[in-house]
């Protein structure tokens, strides 16, 4: 796969990324380019701190320290990051009182308001959730709710996803299925953090994939 | 801008009447605890008709605590007011659109009733309509100031009492305007400083409160 290179499309940039926890520096400074094309998958023990850098990329949290930049500029009140960057996190982000469907389709409105709501069904199908399109989202087992929080990142037509386990909960056709459609993301200039425990299997997105290990660290900030 | 602020209002509201215990929960006890005084004190009629606008008022203000802690927490659990961020929607846009809905579904059922409410406080006619008035004034000011404390106490397990210690303080120059104006209207005195005044509270936290609301969920985020 060699993905022609479209220089509109910026690079996410990460550099020297220190993060704390309760003045824990949790690991050693962390540096990668995400381009397009390409997926970067960070690995480390439990409690390294992969989830702490994932919220922090997206601006939840602040960095202690080292600098996180899309397009050369600070992602902080960069609002060009945050329109071309989905991210799906612990939480899946459906709200428990709607239903699969009207989910979707709010988030279709506030990602592209005015899209056509007709664009719903055939994706719910892709991740075969068709079946579920009006069961609350409350009902929908742990992987169904996975897969429909994919199905948004694929509603949103952004570039970068920041993923923090996607496949959390997710049995073995539907991981199979969530990495065919990485490797749809990847083929289209699009690119993916992710942090995943256990390998990647796809053989075509393991051609993208550079893995990126945080070391735990784990030093006091203040001597009190 | 005002579309996507409809929106985002519908769909608390629904939101809202899809988990019936929202506004049912607030109603019942404002009724409780209005009923209750009554019973306590005495049925004298002069005492109650002294008595009532407060009471009132404290009854409206209890049961808008009650609801405010949960206006953004099903949304920050369920993980969708982090995916804001990621749209052209900005905090503001959600914070206004959820006080207008909380307001809409547990405050104005309230004003509905206070009228009920005030008879049982033999309240006489102008004394209900400016009862009436003071809340449609003053309840937005409460929803406001008190979605700031929301907002703060987001990421708290046990937020509730703290929000009621943050908040309830706030709502005093409200509760002052508001039940004083039922009492000087019932010894025939005009009412129209106490109504300014709270016009002029409703505007000022409309102006500023959106923004602090905002600045504290983005703080909820960091966790």
């Amino acid at each position: 796969m060699s993905p022609t290179i479209d220089s509109t499309i910026p690079d996410l940039q990460v550099i020297n990324a220190v993060v704390t926890r309760s003045d824990l520096e949790l690991f050693e400074p962390v540096s990668f380019n995400c381009t397009r094309g390409q997926v970067i998958h960070m690995v480390g023990q439990n409690g390294v701190g992969k989830t702490t850098l994932m919220r922090s990329i997206c601006g939840f949290r602040v960095l202690h320290s080292g600098q996180i930049l899309w397009d050369n500029k600070d992602i902080e009140k960069n609002k060009n990051f945050y329109l071309n960057s989905a991210y799906l996190g612990h939480r899946d982000a459906h709200s428990p009182l709607q239903t699969a469907w009207e989910s979707l389709h709010f988030y279709q409105q506030l990602y592209t308001p005015g899209a056509n709501k007709g664009d719903i069904d055939p994706l719910l199908n892709k991740l075969d959730l068709l079946a579920q399109a009006d069961v609350s989202v409350d009902h929908l087992s742990f992987g169904q709710k996975r897969k429909l929080a994919i199905a948004r990142l694929l509603l949103s037509e952004r570039k970068l996803w920041l993923l923090d386990e996607p496949f959390s909960g997710v049995d073995r056709a539907g991981r199979e299925l969530i990495e065919n459609i990485f490797v749809q993301h990847i083929s289209s200039m699009g690119m993916i953090v992710l942090t995943n425990h256990g390998r990647l299997q796809n053989s075509q997105l393991l051609g993208c994939v550079s893995e990126l290990e945080l070391f735990q660290h784990n030093i006091m900030l203040k001597e009190l | 801008m005002t579309s996507t602020l409809y929106r985002l209002f519908l769909r608390d509201c629904k939101h809202h009447l899809r988990k019936q215990s929202d506004i049912l929960n607030p109603l019942c006890f404002f009724v409780i605890i209005c009923s209750l005084f009554p019973l306590g004190l005495s049925a004298d009629r002069e005492l109650l008709n002294t008595i009532g606008g407060g009471v009132i008022w404290v009854s409206v203000l209890l049961s808008m605590m009650m609801g405010l802690n949960q206006i953004f927490r099903d949304d920050y659990e369920a993980g969708v007011l982090e995916q804001f961020l990621f749209t052209h929607t900005t905090l503001t846009q959600v914070a206004l659109a959820k006080i207008a809905a909380f307001w809409c579904l547990s405050a104005l059922p309230m004003i509905i009733l206070a009228p009920v409410m005030g008879t049982a406080y033999h309240l006489n006619g102008d004394q209900i309509l400016v009862l009436m008035m003071g809340l449609t004034l003053g309840t937005p000011t409460l929803a406001l100031l008190g979605s700031i404390g929301a907002a703060l106490t987001l990421n708290l397990k046990n937020g509730g009492v703290l929000l009621a210690i943050l908040i309830l303080p706030l709502f005093a120059p409200v509760l002052i305007f508001g039940a004083g104006m039922v009492s000087a209207v019932g010894m025939g005195l005009p009412v129209n400083a106490q109504l300014s005044l709270l016009g002029a509270l409703m505007f000022g936290s409309l102006s500023l409160a959106p923004f602090a609301t905002s600045f504290a969920l983005k703080n909820s985020l960091d966790y």
